[in-house]
């Protein structure tokens, strides 16, 4: 199998840490008991630097990018432990004002169905310029004019016009662009995107993806990825990190992790993933389901170890702790030489 | 002054005087005895639409007499006395009554008062009076001179001055210019509604309020102050009277200040007005009667007539009037009194005793066999619904098959006259009926007699109306005591005094006069 | 848009007369006789018929009927029997008050009703979300001459602050006292009423993911609510307003009579006690003819609230 990594290989890597995220956990507090939806998560991204978080629906990817921003739904959310250090600040440590202050300025998302996550009866001007005059001094009119030349960035013709429409009398592709821009308006620092194409349709997605990788680029921004499509990752991303159940299970450069992944899970997700070179018959799905958070609480070994070929007796009585497989690969597995190893006999 | 009572036979069988009112104590006003000034607040359960003295007839009375005079006026003890007339002769054949008209009235128009007046009002009330049919007997009504006024019968009616002065839907004198121009409508507005009275109208607004304010040019008239008869005093400058539906509400905006005098307050409102001590409680003795009609045409009460005298046997007349409240504003009466209060005779001892075993037995001799009975019950506050259960369960205790219906007053009195739908209903009305009752317990509401009305009833109201001698007319009382005993027909169970409520600087109330006349009453600054 | 206006308009037309012909075959066929009302109790027969020939009543109910219609469709609804005058004299001269006490009672449906909606949607179950819900509670099953009466107790009786009853057309400040009670029994339990649907479609809206786009952009907690979360969570509210204002233009007749206020409710019962045929009748046709502006102006307010919704 073969993927084309495009473009932008690996950055440099001596460029500050814009988020560094220790240790996360994140809590649903329900009355089935207490649901552990991100469990010990730790990574960071660099300037410049594309991060693609991927997992099955469910694996806890969407509740850390909202972790983030601390925008977990509360209750029955509640981030419990870690730290979350946007250019060295300590966003769990901040008060309310100080973490509003962040949102959409410092750090901005992006939302996988732009068609619900833009306000339906408000009109795209108002929607965007909020962002400017929530976060800078500037003037209703130095914040529209500023409004239109970022329109005009996310390639959206005739942004006069645009300004005064609803969000339902746009196409989905131009609604995306539009969130772009809002998330873009207030140059910020960290760029999370949720699902950006997953909305879209296929020729739509390519020309998102390529407003993104522009639109980064440009402005320098650390972005993470939320997404399920190993195709966008392999677009989009410089290091990707897995999840499963809460859990970090492999995190890798891209090229590292299309060409051998070290994790049972990552591999099942990439013989679950068609292209264009896949033969008939190759494909096969992960057995099995993603255990429900509730079915967590009980357990103790690896977590996957139920739908997984390699596992064995060690992996069902003990988790195994996210160690290094080479310099810059990471993986929570007993067996991940087992793994690597089978892919070559393959 | 020559005055003539004669009372002549009366031809129909329809009533005379319905006044809720008056009994004993007459008020003494001379009119430099009280303070002037202020307004005084009124209100009444019943809206006051119209001040139109001849048309309407279920309002409050007071500001219609405070604004009109008739020619000759109630007094305490329901005699009509002088009002714009002065004295009035009868011919030798009963036929002509010739009326002097009071000197120096003037109209609140500003025109004075002429005999031309009297019968033009004679001619609008003959075409709009509400009771013009009590003077049907009245030929013509003739001006002999400016002065004096002639009232021809086409047969002798001795209760002409009483229908006079009717104390609604009577002939009210009013200007000739104006009851020309009204002629068949209602005088609603405040340029219509002019008389001769104490007080004139300023103000109407439908529905809300009626604004009266002294008539500096008024004549007194002579005599005693008592009910609507005598001087009138008008101390308040200005009058205004409202309507309040809501009893609770009433007595709310008495004891809130915002109104002076309110008229009918229920028996169960009463402690409210007894906890506060800034207002007082007038009991209007004896207000209202209260009673049950069996209906002896038709049905249960027609077929098993038995039924009638073992529901009298056990009926414990005290028990049913506790539903009104304290015993301070009630009186269980179980007979009829049709007697006039100025008749000295006045008999309130005639009870039949209470015996449960022996109303069983007469249900059982009857013959009932079961048939559903309908009591309608009467609607409106202090004459029926308050007893109502008690009723009921009494008649249930019987035996009987009861079907109690409450309806509302409209219906009521539709269904009412209806023989066929219903056996007994409640009934009420003013405590003095004297002639009235004589007349209407005989008849339906139809004004058809009821069937099988003993012998010797009519001759007993005949006698009863004309003998001059104050001892024969109480053995002919207790003779139609007896025979009404024996119809049974009625079962009268007492009367229900009228309370109104006051502010404790009001002076002067008349306090045997429900109807809340405001002349002569004035507050202590 | 307009033409949708017109069209709208035009088909009230038959609605109004058919509540029209239901009006006059519901008031005159019920049981009871208006001419009961002009005569004395012991009045003859004769008299009686007399009264009702006056008022027409002597005619056959189908005759009635074309008469009294084709008069409505000439636009005049006839002279009130009690009042003596036209009935829409009658309807508009207590029209006013009516239409005061619905304005301040809507004015504190609204003003408490939302707020307190808003902040038990916040939190739900917490404090306020806690006392909202004894509010609302006690608000839609407490009956309303009750808490009038209360009311009246308390601050006309015992405290002296307001008049007890009665619409005080003095001057403009005594109307305004006098509405103060009446409209605080009015509006609780129509604030209840929103409160509750507020609460409910604030949770709804509080769900969806242009919320949570607000407050990524780092919007302030009131501009989210405010701006963001309300503005979508209207439709449903303005839905029980207008019904509210419905319901409240028609005049509320508890509490017209328990306060003794001269407005249409208090007319409608007192005209139902009297039988007042033409009454009755016009006051249904125009009120019946309000409800459907009211209607109509509450489905215009939705387009404007929202702009996916487009009458064409």
């Amino acid at each position: 199998m073969t993927y084309s990594a495009t473009g932008f290989g690996s950055q440099d890597q001596n460029n500050a840490k814009v988020l560094q995220v220790e240790n996360l956990e994140t809590h649903f507090i329900t009355r089935a008991g207490v649901l552990k939806a991100v469990d010990g998560v730790s990574f960071h991204i660099h300037a410049g630097e594309t991060v693609a978080l991927v997992g099955e629906s469910g694996c806890g990817k969407s509740v850390t990018a909202l972790s983030l921003l601390r925008l977990v739904p509360n209750p029955p959310g509640e981030i419990v432990g870690g730290r979350i250090l946007l250019d060295g600040d300590d966003l769990l440590e901040m008060s309310q004002s100080e973490i509003e202050d962040v949102r959409g300025d410092r750090a901005a998302m992006i939302f996988q169905e732009p068609l619900t996550a833009l306000n339906p009866i408000l009109n795209v001007g108002n929607q965007l310029s909020e962002v400017i005059l929530r976060h800078t001094k500037a003037s209703k009119r130095e914040a529209r004019a500023l409004v239109l030349d970022m329109l005009k960035r996310v390639g959206i013709s005739d942004p006069e016009s645009r300004l005064k429409a609803y969000p339902h009398q746009l196409s989905g592709g131009m609604r995306q662009r539009v969130m772009i821009a809002m998330a873009l308006l207030a140059n910020p620092a960290l760029l999370i995107a949720d699902e950006p194409t997953t909305a879209l349709d296929v020729t739509i997605q390519a020309q998102i993806l390529e407003l993104m990788r522009d639109m980064r680029d440009q402005t320098g921004a650390a972005v993470l990825m939320i997404t399920h499509d190993l195709g966008v990752v392999a677009e989009m991303a410089d290091r990707v990190i897995v999840m499963y159940a809460g859990r970090i299970v492999e995190s890798a450069p891209v090229r590292t992790l299309f060409a051998s992944p070290a994790h049972p899970y990552t591999l099942g997700l990439m013989r679950s993933t068609p292209n264009l070179t896949t033969q008939r018959g190759e494909l096969s799905a992960i057995p099995g389901l993603v255990p429900t958070l509730a079915a967590l609480k009980d357990m103790e070994g690896c977590r996957f170890a139920p739908r997984c070929a390699f596992a064995s007796q060690k992996c069902r009585e003990h988790e195994p702790p996210l160690e290094n497989a080479s310099n810059d690969q990471s993986v929570r597995c007993w067996h991940w030489d087992q793994v690597l190893a089978s892919q070559v006999a393959v | 002054m020559k005055r003539s009572r004669h009372f002549a036979r009366r031809s129909a069988l329809a009533a005379a005087v319905m006044a809720t009112a008056v009994w004993g104590g007459a008020v003494q006003a001379a009119c430099d005895e009280g303070q002037y000034g202020g307004t005084l607040n009124v209100a009444s359960p019943l809206p006051l639409v119209t001040l139109d003295q001849m048309m309407i007839t279920q309002e409050p009375t007071a500001p219609r007499h405070a604004v009109y005079e008739q020619l000759v006026a109630l007094d305490a003890n329901l005699v009509p006395q002088p009002a714009l007339a002065t004295s009035w002769e009868i011919s030798n054949d009963l036929l002509t009554w010739t009326f002097t008209l009071r000197e120096g009235v003037t109209f609140h128009n500003g025109d004075p008062l002429t005999a031309d007046d009297v019968v033009a009002s004679w001619e609008r009330f003959q075409q709009v009076g509400s009771r013009n049919f009590e003077l049907s007997d009245v030929e013509s009504v003739e001006a002999i001179d400016a002065g004096t006024v002639a009232v021809h019968l086409s047969k002798p009616y001795g209760a002409l001055l009483e229908s006079i002065a009717a104390m609604s839907g009577s002939w009210a004198i009013m200007p000739a210019s104006i009851a020309q121009e009204l002629g068949t409508e209602r005088a609603d507005r405040v340029e219509h509604v002019v008389g001769s009275g104490p007080y004139m109208v300023h103000e109407i607004i439908p529905e809300v309020s009626t604004t009266l304010r002294r008539f500096d040019a008024y004549t007194m008239h002579e005599g005693e102050a008592s009910y609507n008869a005598g001087p009138r005093c008008a101390y308040f400058d200005e009058i205004n009277v409202i309507n309040i539906v809501d009893h609770s509400t009433r007595v709310s905006a008495l004891l809130a200040g915002q109104v002076d005098l309110i008229l009918q307050v229920p028996g169960d409102e009463a402690q409210r007005l007894i906890d506060d001590p800034n207002v007082n409680i007038v009991s209007t003795a004896p207000g209202n009667r209260v009673y049950f009609k069996f209906n002896v045409a038709n049905r249960v009460f027609a077929d098993y007539p038995l039924l009638r005298d073992a529901i009298r046997a056990g009926i414990d007349t005290e028990e049913m009037m506790w539903g009104f409240g304290p015993d301070e504003y009630w009186r269980a009466n179980n007979t009829p009194r049709f007697q006039e209060p100025q008749w000295p005779w006045v008999d309130q001892s005639h009870h039949f005793p209470v015996d449960m075993e022996l109303a069983k037995q007469l249900v059982e001799e009857s013959g009932y066999q079961g048939e559903e009975i309908v009591f309608l019950v009467v609607p409106g506050g202090a004459t029926g619904p308050e007893m109502a259960p008690a009723m009921d369960q009494y008649m249930r205790d019987l035996g009987l098959n009861v079907r109690m219906e409450n309806l509302d007053s409209a219906t009521f009195g539709t269904v009412r006259r209806d023989l066929n739908a219903w056996d007994i209903k409640g009934a009420g009305g003013g405590s003095l009926v004297g002639l009235a009752y004589l007349d209407s317990s005989g008849v339906d509401r139809n004004g058809e007699p009821w069937p099988g009305i003993p012998d010797g009833w009519y001759e007993l109201l005949e006698q009863a109306v004309n003998l001059e001698d104050q001892d024969e007319r109480a053995a002919v009382a207790s003779a139609f005591y007896d025979l009404h005993a024996e119809f049974n027909n009625e079962m009268w169970m007492g009367d229900v005094f009228v309370i109104m409520g006051a502010r404790s600087d009001l002076r002067n109330i008349a306090e045997n006069d429900s109807t809340a006349a405001f002349w002569n009453v004035w507050r202590e600054q | 848009m307009i033409s949708y206006l017109i069209r709208r308009l035009l088909g009230t037309i038959p609605i109004v007369l058919i509540v029209g012909a239901i009006a006059f075959f519901l008031v005159q066929l019920s049981p009871g006789d208006p001419a009961m009302f002009y005569v004395s109790a012991d009045a003859p027969p004769s008299e009686i018929e007399r009264v009702r020939e006056r008022l027409g009543l002597d005619q056959p109910i189908a005759t009635r009927f074309v008469y009294w219609f084709g008069q409505v469709l000439q636009g005049d609804l006839g002279v009130s029997f009690h009042q003596n005058r036209p009935v829409l004299e009658g309807f508009l001269a207590a029209l006013p008050v009516t239409l005061w006490l619905a304005f301040f009672s809507l004015v504190i449906a609204i003003a408490i009703g939302i707020p307190v909606g808003l902040f038990s949607a916040l939190r739900p179950n917490g404090m306020v979300d806690k006392f909202a819900t004894v509010f609302v509670f006690v608000g839609v099953s407490m009956p309303n001459f009750w808490l009038g009466m209360l009311l009246v107790l308390m601050f006309a009786v015992t405290l002296g602050w307001m008049p007890a009853q009665g619409f005080n057309t003095a001057n403009p400040w005594e109307a305004f006292r006098s509405l103060v009670l009446p409209a605080i029994t009015l509006g609780y339990s129509q604030a209840a009423l929103i409160a509750r649907m507020t609460r409910a479609s604030m949770l709804e809206v509080m769900r969806q993911d242009y919320v949570q786009t607000a407050r990524a952009k780092g919007l302030r907690v009131p501009v989210v609510l405010g701006k963001h979360a309300f503005g979508n969570a209207l439709n449903p509210i303005v839905t029980i307003i207008g019904l509210a204002v419905g319901s409240l233009a028609a005049g509320s007749a508890v509490v017209e009579v328990v306060f003794n206020l001269p407005g249409i409710g208090r007319l409608v019962v007192d005209s139902v006690m009297r039988r007042d045929y033409p009454m009755i009748q016009g006051i249904l046709l125009l009120t019946a003819g309000m409800i459907i502006v009211v209607n109509l102006i509450t489905d215009l307010l939705y387009a404007v609230l929202d702009p996916r919704i487009r009458y064409d």
